[in-house]
This record gives C-alpha cells, structure tokens and sequence, in this order.
C-alpha cells in the first residue's frame, strides 16, 4: 500500500524520536538514533505502541515482525521511507 | 602521626536514633504502642495497637513523605530508608501503610502539576493517607491488560473499574488510579475521593491476609466516576513509564522492611540463645545454633552494603537506579526470608507459638515479611528485568562510562556513610527504564578488586589480605562464566536460566558492594571495621549461595561475636557501625 503522505526522512526521524521520547518520559535529545532501542528499554509492549503510532501517522500498514527487525531509530526511518515510497 | 578529625555520618542517623528513642525498646513491655506485647495483644484483634499511628504522627512520620521543597521533610532516600527500619523492627504492618502512601504520592511528586502537588502535601502532612490503585484482580503483573478506564465526556473524565487489592483502599483519601485513557495508552489520574459524588465509588471489604494483620488492604471500584481532564498525572499515555520509575523508588525502601525485620529477628534470637539452658550451658554453645546466629548477624551487614548506596543513588544517580533498585528488590527481601527461616530453627517450639519469647511476636514478623518478597513486582519480576538488561552489562560501554576519577567520586558518593546526599528534587524524567548498559558497581569489578587488594596489604589485620586474595580470586572467576554465560545466551533474557543468570550477576553486586562498603569507610570507621575481617566473613557468607561447602574463618569471628553481643547488650542497631572504632565516626548532633 501507498503512503499518502510525503515525509522527509529528516522530519520521519524527528518525529519518531519524539515519540520514543514520549513512550520513555525522556527528553528527545537524549535519544540517539543510532542506538539499539532495546537499550532505552523499549520492549516489546512499546514496540507494538510505537508501529500503532506509524500507522496512524503515515497511514500505511506496517509488518511488526520486519519492523521490529530495524533496532535503531535510523534503521527504522530507512524501513518506513522504502514502505511510504 | 597526623590528627585527623573524625567525620561526621550523614543525618540519617541521628533521625533514626531520635525515632528508635522516641518509640522505646520493644522487648520493654512498658513501651507503649510499640512495645511488642502491644502489637501481638492487637494482632491476635486483627490490629494496630491504639495509639500506634497516633505516635508515629506525632513524631512526624508522616512528613517524610512530603519533599522539603513542598513544607515536609523528605530529603533523602536514606532518610526515609533508615526511619522505615527503624518502624519495621517493630511493626512491618505500620511502615506498610506509610510504603503504600508514598507508592501513591510519587508520580505527583514526580510529573504533577504544582496544584496537584500543593494538594497532596498539604492532605499528607494533614494526616490523610493515600493509595496506590494499579493491581485487578484479573491482571496482577501483567498491567498492560488492566480493564480500568477513563474516557473523555467534556471537559471531564469518566472513570470505571476496580482496582483489588490495594493497601489503604479505605482509609485513603487520595487514589492514584492507572487507567486506561486511549486505545494502548494509560494514564495516572490523581482521584480525590472528597471531590467525587458519592454514588459512583464504593470500596470493597477488607481482605483477610496471612500477614499484616491490621493493614487496610481492600480495593475501589469506580462506577460512571466524573473527575476533570487535569487530574491526570503528567502527560496523559504516560501512565506505564510513570508506574514503572515510581516503582524503582519504593522498591528500594523496601529493603528497610527486611533489614528491620533480621533485626528484630536476630535480637530474639541472641536472647533466646543466652537464656535457654540445655545439657547445663546456653545454647549459644551449641555449634550450629551459634553458627545460624553469626550467619544471620552477618546477612544484616550485607543487607546495608547492599541497600544503602542505592537508596543514596536517588539523588546521587538517578539513572542508575533501574537496575540497581531491582537487584535490591530482589536480593534483600529474599535473605530476609532466609535469615528469618533460620532463626525459626534456633527458636524452635518457641518460634511456632503466639505467646512466650518477646510474647511470640517471631511468627508476626515471619508473616509480615512475607510480603517483602510479592509486592511491588515479585522475586521473579525483579529478576526479569536484570536479566533483560544483561546483554548490555557485558558488552562495550563505548566510552559512555564515566572516566575513572568520576567513577571513583560517584562511588565515594554512594557507599561513603559520612556523605550526605543531595536533597530530593523530584523529576520523573530524570529516572530511567534502562541503565543503557551503565553500571559503576558491577562493571568495575576489576579496578574494585584492585584497590581491595592493595588497600589490604598495608592496612588489614594479618591474614586478611591473603584471604581476600583467594577470595576475590574465586569472585573473578564466577564473574568471568557468568560474562560468558550472558554472551553465549545471545539475547536470551527470559529463560529460567536468564532468571539464573540474573541472580548471579546480583550475588557479584552484593559481593562489590560488601568490598565498596570497606573501602570508602575504612578510614572513618577505624576499629576493627578497618580491619577488614567483616569483609573476609562476608564475602565467604555470598559465596555459600554458590559454594555451600564455603566456611567461615574461624579466626575471625570473635571480634564480629564481640560486637555483635555488645550491641546486643546495649539495645543498639545490629550494623556495621558496631565495627568502627569508639565514637567514630561522629553522629551528628541536633541542628
Ligand atoms: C498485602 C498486599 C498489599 C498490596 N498492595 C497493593 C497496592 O497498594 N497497590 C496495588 O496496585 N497492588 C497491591 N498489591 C498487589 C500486588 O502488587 C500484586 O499481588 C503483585 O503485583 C503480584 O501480582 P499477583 O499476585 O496477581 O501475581 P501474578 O502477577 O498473577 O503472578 C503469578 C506468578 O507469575 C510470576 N510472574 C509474573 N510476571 C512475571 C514475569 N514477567 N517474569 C517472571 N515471572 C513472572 C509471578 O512472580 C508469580 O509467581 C498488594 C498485594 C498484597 C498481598
């Protein structure tokens, strides 16, 4: 399926950042997006609240298998830019 | 030689010694609520003795709760740790219903608006208790399945469901209710019960428990409950990652309910091994009823190098305290059970009987403590989130470790007793879910070993650097197959052998801390704390966990017997301040 909405990859980043900040009641600049996010603790009751959270914002349907295999913020903006076209 | 002035131990201290002498001795029948002739009388009521909680307020305790920025005293994590043993050696079931409060309290401590905070502090320091609502009866660990909800209707929110058990369900005025408030999202919401209409709540009856005895422990259902949007906690979704940091605080405190209990526990037991007279002589002569109670005497040391830096850490390094409040959570209710299981034994007929011995309280600590272990996440929940941290304790830390000397300063500001930790100044996004792989005690393992080896070559008693040798030696290598173990596991945190792993890793804390604990105090302390034979038994007590053939050296245990029956004697804390030399360090007087 076809994103509807065209996103930079910067501004993907940005925006994914910030709710991984919000799931761990962090600042987002202390979120680096080329840390594992197992690391920050985001296991994988959150993982399943951050794709809803993709889903809604990009609207595409996202495999939480095949995303749950990008364990970095960079790795996972990468995935959702190929999915969105 | 040079004169040094001796240091003074940080203001814990004195407040607890000022409660302890506040309350009296409870072997003294004499002394009122808290004496334990009172508290059996009132449990076998369902009870706390009349006046109990009167005493308690009246003394302050209650202000604890409250942070001194807010009009309390809440100033350090230690502070609180310290007066809760102080309660806890009489009446586990009374600092419960404080531990409850504070549960309840923290998020708006933490994230609440400066209203909700003024609120709560003025309600608090009032004498109005407050509950934590998170557990259902269909749910338990699994809080991401609670039912409860709150969904919008205007400006308001309307709440339903049924929180069970809850402690001060009842009598608590303020609930701090974790609901759900969107599809996958939760919140905290700061329900207030003198602001709800009276027909949309109603609390349930008081559950009948093995313990605790006395404890209002029931639940709250919420029915259509209208409360407005701005009592939820923080940022509404928030209420997950809240409870869980919330947690890391009182998870630390109650280690205060164990070490509180193995005092009171061994105190009965040294009594009854002096007094009890078997084939002409006290029974203290017996070997292994002499050996349960240096054991037992010996746990309670390791118990405070375990707890203490970690409580100190709240304000000293917040971020490491998902992990560390954890271990403690683990490790110490845990040996509490053992130590109270093994002093069963030396009590015997009279630790089974609800009347004799300190007029049978034994079997109500021994069913008080029980809850140490379940509440707040259980032995096996504690243990699954440090195995879930594992993989990223032994890999690189990628230079994000701090430099040596700011390590060693951390270390220093933890474990040194003559420090007095920074005062609280709640912020819930200070507070972790992760250590990010970061440890200070754990992974510095080595340079720990180190500086213990060369400090004991010039400054221990003779044969105790060589004993340390062999010991640490053996340390190095359950260390080097546990590192091993984790890396073959390749991500594993969640096997029972992940469990097992998790338990080892927190043995090795208790092994660092022990040795930390040596290093920083020596030089205050002096005596025989400086010694380091505490250091060599204590160390030799953790290995059993892993090498039951382990022994104690013989030739060590008379200077720890000698303190240990002097504080006997004179009514004292059982602590390792019983080891530093006289009047050092220096308690801090009255300000
Ligand atoms: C005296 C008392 C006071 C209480 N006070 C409060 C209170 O004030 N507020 C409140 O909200 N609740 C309170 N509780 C509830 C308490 O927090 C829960 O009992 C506790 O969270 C455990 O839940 P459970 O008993 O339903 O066990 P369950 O969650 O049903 O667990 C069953 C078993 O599974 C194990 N288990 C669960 N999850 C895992 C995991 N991830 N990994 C490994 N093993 C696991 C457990 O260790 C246990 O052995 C209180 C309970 C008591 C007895």
């Amino acid at each position: 399926m076809n994103g509807s909405v065209t996103i930079s990859h910067d501004e993907l980043q940005a925006w994914l950042v910030d709710r991984i900040a919000f799931y761990l009641d962090r600042p987002p600049e202390n979120i680096d997006p080329t840390v594992e996010l197992a690391r920050y603790g985001i296991d994988s009751v959150y993982a399943i609240s951050i794709i809803s959270d993709i889903e809604d914002h990009l609207q595409v349907e996202v495999d939480v298998a095949e995303a749950r295999k990008r364990e970095t913020v960079t790795a996972l903006t990468d995935y959702l830019l190929e999915l969105t076209g | 030689m040079e004169r040094q002035v001796p240091a003074e131990l940080s203001p814990a201290h004195r407040i607890a010694a000022d409660l302890d002498a506040y309350l009296g001795d409870p072997m003294d029948d004499e002394a009122g609520p808290f004496s334990y002739k009172a508290i059996v009388e009132a449990e076998e009521r369902d009870e706390i003795p009349a006046g109990a909680v009167d005493a308690v307020r009246a003394w302050g305790f209650p202000a604890y709760l409250v942070p001194s920025r807010l009009g309390g005293r809440l100033t350090t994590l230690e502070e609180l740790f310290f007066v809760t043993r102080g309660i806890s050696r009489r009446s586990v079931t009374v600092a419960v219903m404080y531990g409850s409060g504070l549960l309840a309290v923290n998020p708006v401590w933490l994230w609440g608006s400066e209203r909700q905070r003024a609120t709560v502090a003025d309600g608090l320091l009032r004498g109005d208790l407050a509950c934590f609502g998170v557990s259902e009866a269909d749910h338990g660990s699994d809080v991401m399945a609670s039912e409860s909800q709150a969904d919008q209707e205007g400006d308001d929110l309307l709440l339903n469901g049924t929180k069970w058990p809850v402690g001060n369900a009842t009598r608590g005025r303020f609930v701090t209710t974790y609901a759900k408030t969107g599809s996958r999202d939760f919140s905290l919401l700061l329900v207030d019960k003198r602001e709800l209409a009276p027909d949309c709540w109603s609390v349930l009856p008081p559950v009948r428990t093995v313990g605790l005895r006395g404890h209002d422990l029931s639940g709250v259902m919420f029915m259509d409950a209208r409360v407005p949007a701005d009592c939820v906690i923080g940022r509404r979704g928030s209420g997950l990652v809240q409870t869980l940091k919330t947690l890391q605080i009182t998870r630390t405190a109650i280690a205060a309910l164990s070490v509180g209990t193995i005092d009171a526990v061994v105190r009965i037991g040294m009594e009854y091994s002096r007094h009890r007279t078997l084939y002409g002589t006290d029974i203290y002569h017996i070997p292994v009823i002499r050996d349960h109670l240096v054991k037992a005497h010996l746990d309670l040391l390791i118990a405070e190098c375990v707890a203490i830096p970690v409580t100190r850490a709240l304000t000293v390094a917040p971020g490491r305290l998902s992990l560390w409040s954890s271990i403690v959570k683990y490790f110490v209710p845990v040996m509490g059970e053992e130590v109270v299981a093994n002093i069963g034994t030396v009590l015997a007929a009279r630790g089974y009987l609800r009347e004799g011995v300190a007029h049978g309280v034994f079997q109500k600590l021994q069913r008080d403590h029980a809850i140490a272990s379940i509440f707040e996440g259980t032995t096996h929940v504690n243990l699954a989130n440090v195995a879930g941290q594992l993989p990223f304790l032994i890999g690189s830390s990628d230079g994000e470790e701090a430099e040596d000397d700011q390590a060693e300063e951390l270390l220093d500001d933890l474990f040194r007793w003559t420090r007095t930790p920074p005062t609280w100044e709640p912020d819930g996004r200070i507070l972790q879910l992760t250590n990010e792989g970061l440890d200070e005690i754990g992974r510095r393992f080595e340079a720990t070993a180190e500086e213990v080896l060369t400090a004991a070559s010039t400054h221990a008693a003779p044969g105790v650097a060589a004993e340390l040798k062999e010991l640490i030696g053996g340390i190095a290598g359950l260390r080097a197959k546990l590192v091993a173990g984790i890396r073959a596991a390749e991500g594993d945190t969640s096997s029972v052998a992940a469990l097992a792993r998790a338990r080892r890793y927190c043995e090795i804390h208790a092994m660092v801390s022990c040795m930390r604990t040596w290093l920083h105090n020596r030089r205050d302390f002096g005596g025989p704390f400086a010694d380091g034979a505490w250091l060599v038994l204590c160390l030799q007590r953790l290995l059993q966990r892993t090498q039951p053939d382990t022994v104690l050296s013989e030739e060590f245990l008379p200077s720890l017997e000698e303190a240990m029956f002097r504080t006997f004697d004179e009514r004292r804390w059982f602590s390792l301040l019983s080891l530093a030399e006289d009047d050092r360090p220096v308690r801090p007087s009255e300000e």
